[in-house]
């Protein structure tokens, strides 16, 4: 477990390293910002925040893979795999600790997010289960992101590479999905609102929390991290050099 | 220390190390020498479970190195070849660090920073960040790095690379120093490197171990394949040349013209003849002048080189 939080610890203070968190943490909050200015924080509205977090959920495609790509092709390309994986600790610690850490940065990401309830509650009386179950929504698919972009950055030694590919899956699996069971019919709708991404997240901004999405996300998240595990494995295996 | 028993590495098809045996073992400071490409890092990554052998076996302090991985990175300080590090973080941060994920933690890693910080004298970049040092500060923090544990065995890559040549007698003076403590095994492909700080040798060619032993045993293995170099002036060349290799002892001679009047022979001698008193004694009795009488002993350079091309020849005989 220490061996774990070590590697978090590292992890998270790579990200402020960089100019690259606090870019990300930015753009977050201007966008985050203006959706909640113009769709939600109106008059004549209800004070919920059920638009602006499905929109945040549409940045996390774009973000998340920025969050997750250097992750481990960053140790790759650096070489400085090797220094890791000789050290005493298994594949698993190693995954783990990159992934909490990632976690953890997404909650600082979402912290500042808050303060619109705060804004809410100021100038009017928001009804707090909706709010609520849309930050569990929308952490559990901001975690189901960061596995995903975790899992190909243990493909590639390339960041670009492991940016983009779960950036285009991530795309496919929200918007597109969402995007064609307005235009389909039958079994096809029924089985991409089983699959999509954002058609399940929806239900969290309504305020419903049914089991069912929230294990959907929970498994697929433990597969991705699972894969991201045996993938790290398997360098070993294949001879790859460096 | 370290047992190495018929160790095979293919990438593909490609044959990296082929049925390497050798072993170390405790307080030795043993060099891993050959040229580049021979196989020293496919061997040292095997040996440090970055990735497992074709075939045959391999045990570090006792454990496996495939079945008892973790055990053996526990006990192994290891510094990978061009020394990758976290450029981003701090000298002191990623000692901190390291030190962690080898299960270290409050005062023992406070000790063992400490100590490693002074051995590798780092005290004055504790807070300066990895990516403005020079290269041979950043060797140090890897050597550093690999002390932490306090590792019974040391295993370190081409340590001196990169390194200008006064870096290098400090870090040689450092590696001698580790000796003391650890069971050392490094890499290089630079000889007389490896002839002042190892007690042995391990030689490998084309992935294939060409020559194991004390560096003493070794050198007389080639010592008695000695030239001696006569340089006289006088008449008769051809009959000096004939009459010196009449002596006893005396293999072959072949004489060429060197600069003024002056003559130079080369004598072959056989095994552990020496030849130059004889020689000189002939050379004057016989009114020549001699300013120059020496016996060039082979050094580990040609033993080394000649041990590759040996190699190479048999690899294109295959």
């Amino acid at each position: 477990m220490s061996k774990i939080m070590a590697v978090m610890n590292r992890e998270l203070r790579a990200y402020f390293y960089s100019p690259v968190g606090y870019i990300v943490i930015a753009v977050f909050l201007v966008l985050g910002g203006i959706f909640f200015g113009l769709m939600d924080f109106d008059a004549n509205r209800p004070a919920e925040m059920r638009n602006v977090m499905f929109w945040l959920a549409g940045v996390l495609v774009f973000l998340i893979p920025v969050i997750t790509m250097r992750l481990v092709s960053e140790e790759m390309s650096r070489g400085t795999i090797e220094s890791l994986m000789t050290a005493p600790v298994t594949d698993a610690q190693v995954i783990l600790g990159k992934f909490f850490s990632a976690v953890a940065f997404f909650l600082i990401l979402l912290a500042p997010t808050l303060s619109y309830a705060v804004v809410l509650a100021v100038f009017a009386e928001p009804d707090w289960g909706p709010i609520a179950a849309g930050y569990l929504g929308l952490v559990l698919i901001g975690v189901l992101f960061l596995s995903i972009g975790l899992l190909a950055s243990c493909c590639t030694r390339s960041q670009i590479v492991s940016a983009f590919v779960p950036f285009v899956f991530l795309g496919i699996m929200t918007f597109l999905c969402r995007f064609l069971t307005f235009h389909l019919d039958g079994l096809p709708r029924d089985l991409l609102r089983y699959v999509g991404f954002l058609t399940r997240y929806e239900n969290f901004g309504k305020g419903v929390v049914s089991l069912n999405d929230v294990v959907f996300f929970l498994s697929l998240t433990v597969l991705a991290l699972f894969l991201s595990v045996k993938i790290l494995e398997s360098r070993k295996w294949r001879g790859i050099r460096g | 220390m370290i047992e190495v028993q018929d160790l095979t590495k293919y990438y593909g098809s490609r044959l990296a190390v082929d049925g390497v045996s050798f072993q170390v073992d405790e307080g030795e400071i043993v060099g891993l020498l050959g040229p580049n490409g021979a196989g020293k890092t496919t061997l040292i990554r095997m040996l440090t479970c970055f990735m497992p052998a074709t075939s045959g076996r391999a045990t570090v302090n006792g454990f496996d190195v495939f079945s008892q991985s973790l055990q053996v990175r526990q006990s192994v300080g290891y510094m990978p070849e061009s020394v990758p590090l976290y450029e981003d973080m701090r000298v002191e941060e990623y000692l901190r660090f390291r030190g962690e994920i080898k299960g270290l933690g409050g005062d023992a890693l406070r000790r063992r920073m400490g100590d490693a910080i002074e051995r590798c004298q780092l005290s004055d970049r504790r807070r300066q960040i990895i990516a403005t040092l020079s290269k041979g500060y950043r060797q140090r923090v890897g050597l550093a790095e690999s002390l932490l544990g306090d590792p019974k065995v040391l295993i370190l890559d081409e340590p001196t690379i990169g390194l200008d040549p006064g870096q290098i007698r400090e870090a040689r003076r450092l590696i001698q120093h580790l000796g003391e403590r650890h069971t050392v095994l490094l890499s290089s492909h630079i000889l007389h490197e490896v002839e002042q700080v190892c007690s042995r040798i391990v030689m490998i060619s084309g992935g294939k171990l060409v020559a194991d032993g004390p560096l003493s045993e070794l050198r007389t293995g080639i010592g008695g394949q000695g030239t001696t170099l006569l340089e006289a002036a006088g008449d008769d060349a051809e009959g000096l040349k004939r009459a010196i290799g009449g002596l006893h002892g005396v293999k072959s001679v072949s004489a060429e013209k060197a600069e003024g009047d002056y003559t130079a022979f080369r004598i072959e001698s056989q095994g552990e003849a020496d030849v130059r008193q004889a020689v000189g004694e002939l050379a004057v009795r016989r009114g020549w002048r001699v300013r120059e009488l020496h016996t060039q002993r082979p050094t580990l350079e040609e033993f080394f080189i000649r041990k590759t091309a040996e190699q190479n020849l048999r690899g294109r005989a295959n």
